[in-house]
């Protein structure tokens, strides 16, 4: 079974785009079966928001920032299957 | 949020935010649940695309604040396995925890937040999320209808709790006793799936086990549920008049699928640190 990790990069929030690292975790490198994609930056209030959640389950990734913007990705082709306005959790 | 099976993803909003034509007003300006099934439009590239919710659940209750929090056994087994500590996964819950805000009267101002945890056995929205799946149509259920019997609502732990007092059918409540954690198994909440429709005011049972902690460990301690075992961790400071603060962190595990003459905590590591050097480095583990 793989795993995946997703790391998010928010330094120099003013000028930051955001990135989903995908690693395996049997040898900490990218996974070999994820796609390359990047989900639409926020505005900048919500960049440095501490209440992204992640959460990962089986092809999918769901980024939420909370009443704010849900997004769900297949994270191994890049297909973005669901944006969601207004989410609490 | 929280992913389902087949595909499908529940988050807690407002019905305002979601794209669905035709709300009811009984639900059309409240906090509601609503379910997604992924499978229904596949987009390619930058293409995104606001879908329409495969049903909504009408909360009864005003809240100002929503998390979901829903952890499925981390292994799956076919029906055929039996593996004793493991529950199907019909019977899973899922925890909505919920905060409101209490004015004292006399127009003193005061807020208090109000923190409460409703338990949902996941049967309960699948049913209905199934037959709406079925007409093709937005589904929308109002609180009668699914929420007011057969769940379970309790003052919410601490936050901490929240997040990890959930696993499959099991669910860690708020308790005030100290050197014990109560919890809660809902391991026979499918059960009530033929009695949905009842109106009778009910909780859904739940079965509650304690588990006593080993002399010493404080209240607050934080606690995380697995499958099989419950996880403590304390943190606490000796010799509070020494300088540097040394604290120690303790974790027990306790688990339950070990023979019943050999459970309780059988295992504990303890993390040691000072407060001005970091010295994070020095672990131990022994049996006790």
């Amino acid at each position: 079974m793989e795993f995946v990790e997703i790391r998010v990069d928010s330094r120099l929030l003013a000028r930051c785009r955001w990135r989903f690292h995908f690693l395996s975790l049997s040898s900490g490198e990218p996974h070999p079966l994820a796609a390359e994609f990047t989900l639409s930056d926020p505005p900048h209030d919500y960049r440095e928001s501490t209440d992204l959640q992640l959460l990962v389950a089986g092809n999918y990734v769901a980024a939420l920032l909370s009443t704010y913007h849900l997004t769900v990705c297949n994270w191994k082709t890049g297909q973005t299957v669901l944006v969601s306005l207004g989410t609490y959790s | 949020m929280a992913f389902l099976p087949e595909n499908r993803i529940l988050v807690a909003s407002h019905s305002t935010d979601l794209v669905c034509a035709q709300v009811p007003d009984s639900i059309a300006s409240g906090p509601v649940l609503a379910v997604f099934n992924l499978h229904a439009i596949p987009l390619t590239g930058d293409q995104q695309v606001t879908q329409t919710p495969v049903a909504m659940f009408g909360l009864g209750f005003d809240t100002i604040d929503m998390h979901l929090h829903y952890r499925p056994n981390t292994h799956s087994y076919s029906p055929e396995v039996v593996v004793p500590f493991f529950s199907s996964p019909a019977d899973h819950i899922i925890a909505l925890e919920t905060t409101n805000e209490l004015v004292t009267p006399r127009g003193l101002g005061t807020i208090r937040a109000l923190r409460d945890i409703v338990l949902i056995p996941i049967v309960k929205l699948l049913y209905h999320v199934g037959t709406a799946e079925k007409e093709g149509t937005c589904c929308f259920v109002q609180w009668d209808d699914w929420g007011a019997t057969g769940i379970c609502r309790l003052p919410a732990p601490p936050p901490s709790l929240c997040r990890n007092g959930v696993s499959g059918s099991q669910f860690i409540p708020y308790s005030e006793s100290c050197g014990v954690i109560d919890v809660c198994d809902f391991s026979h909440a499918q059960a009530r799936v033929a009695q949905l429709q009842t109106s009778v005011l009910e909780s859904v049972p739940c079965a509650r086990k304690e588990v006593h902690l080993p002399a010493g460990i404080l209240s607050s301690a934080t606690a995380a549920l697995s499958e099989d075992a419950i996880v403590i961790h304390e943190a606490s400071i000796v010799a509070p008049s020494i300088y540097p603060l040394i604290y120690i962190q303790l974790i027990y595990i306790h688990r339950n699928s070990l023979p019943r003459k050999r459970r309780g905590f059988i295992f504990s590591s303890s993390k040691i640190s000072s407060a001005s050097v970091k010295q994070d480095a020095l672990w131990r583990s022994l049996c006790i």
